[in-house]
């Protein structure tokens, strides 16, 4: 099981992109997997609905009288994966998040504000960790990177800095490609129409880092 | 008699990720932790650290209702023998962590850690003004 929260105090950055390709991933290779939308613009139902593989995708979201801790609960005792996708702030809801999280992605475009929030986001995990008492894997995501065979500078100037900042940024970048746009309007979502394509081993390739960096906090939480 | 080679076939392998642990029971410590995370108090303490700069309408309008009322001076009905006064200030972030922490265990908010180990420390804080109000008109409005 996995609870796999997005997170970035910046808005913005990717997030529900992710979270869509999470899914659709999970669902692609077989996995039970349902999704918490804490963004008020219900963005995540909306796009599922209208991919048949995906519309039968429970998709929870609060209410006044259903919390978060409530809803994740109910998705975790049901489903292998749940996927939460926050809003782009720091909300009430962050913290709780975090700490029902068993892996935080914090995606970071290369602006200035994105690096500010990915740091700040970064602190806000270290300290649910401390609260919940447990390993809470994570792992800063660069996303619209080049599709180019040449990284910018700046992005990895960006990497330095996280890295000096005590983030851990993974290898595998989420590339910048029309597709992740036009799938909100085609319904053509590569991780589920086009495997083997570009695009889609772009992001098979964030999964299987994500996967192997939940496996790894696993195995060192077992051994402790 | 053929010469050719046969193809090059990989042996079957076991899989590379280990067997994924059972899903989340309900109960779990992990969400004792979140709803105390959800507790009005525990957001108060994040809005007034800067933790919390936004508060979402949908999960936080319960956090809205139970806000005191700010009033001048003394609240109605308040046992406390002073007016509040905000004090803002900076301190290591490991400090903060701690009181976080040791809010999160016990729901000794922050105000009253502080205001206890200056008692300790010798400064004047009265019994009456060491009374967490608001749990006391939460659970009087029960």
């Amino acid at each position: 099981m996995a609870i796999v929260t997005f997170a970035q105090v910046k808005g913005g950055s990717g997030k529900t992109t992710l979270a869509k390709c999470m899914v659709a991933e999970f669902v692609a290779r077989g996995a039970s997997v349902a999704a918490l939308d804490l963004d008020p613009n219900r963005p995540l139902g909306r796009f599922f609905a209208r991919v048949p593989e995906l519309a039968g995708v429970e998709v929870a979201a609060p209410d006044a009288q259903r919390r978060v801790s409530t809803l994740v609960r109910d998705l975790a005792s049901r489903f292998d994966n749940v996927v939460i996708d926050l809003m782009g702030a720091a909300t009430n809801d962050t913290q709780v998040a975090l700490a029902l999280s068993d892996l935080v992605v914090v995606p970071s475009q290369m602006g200035e504000d994105d690096f500010r929030g990915g740091i700040e986001t970064w602190r806000q995990v270290e300290e649910a960790e401390v609260v919940a008492r447990r390993r809470i894997a994570r792992g800063v995501l660069m996303v619209r990177t080049s599709a180019g065979a040449v990284r910018p500078r700046v992005e990895g100037f960006l990497r330095d800095a996280y890295t000096q900042a005590g983030a851990h940024v993974l290898t595998a970048t989420f590339g910048e490609r029309t597709v992740w746009k036009e799938m909100n309007y085609a319904g053509w979502v590569p991780p589920l129409h086009e495997r083997g394509g570009n695009a889609a081993e772009n992001f098979a390739a964030v999964f299987d880092e994500l996967m192997a960096l939940l496996a790894s906090a696993e195995g060192a939480a077992a051994a402790a | 008699m053929t010469t050719r080679r046969p193809g090059l076939q990989l042996p079957a392998l076991e899989p590379a990720l280990a067997p994924r642990a059972p899903r989340t029971a309900p109960d779990d410590p992990r969400f004792a932790v979140a709803e105390s995370l959800e507790r009005p108090e525990a957001v108060r303490e994040a809005v007034a650290s800067g933790r919390v700069r936004a508060i979402n309408a949908e999960t936080g309008a319960g956090l809205l209702a139970a806000a005191p009322a700010p009033v001048a001076g003394q609240r109605h009905g308040s046992r406390r023998t002073a007016p509040e006064v905000a004090l803002s200030t900076k301190v290591p972030d490991y400090v903060l962590r701690q009181l976080r922490r040791r809010y999160a265990e016990s729901g000794i908010t922050i105000r009253n850690q502080v205001l206890f180990a200056l008692r300790l420390a010798g400064v004047e804080v009265r019994e009456e003004d060491l009374l967490d109000e608001r749990k006391r008109q939460r659970s009087g409005s029960r």
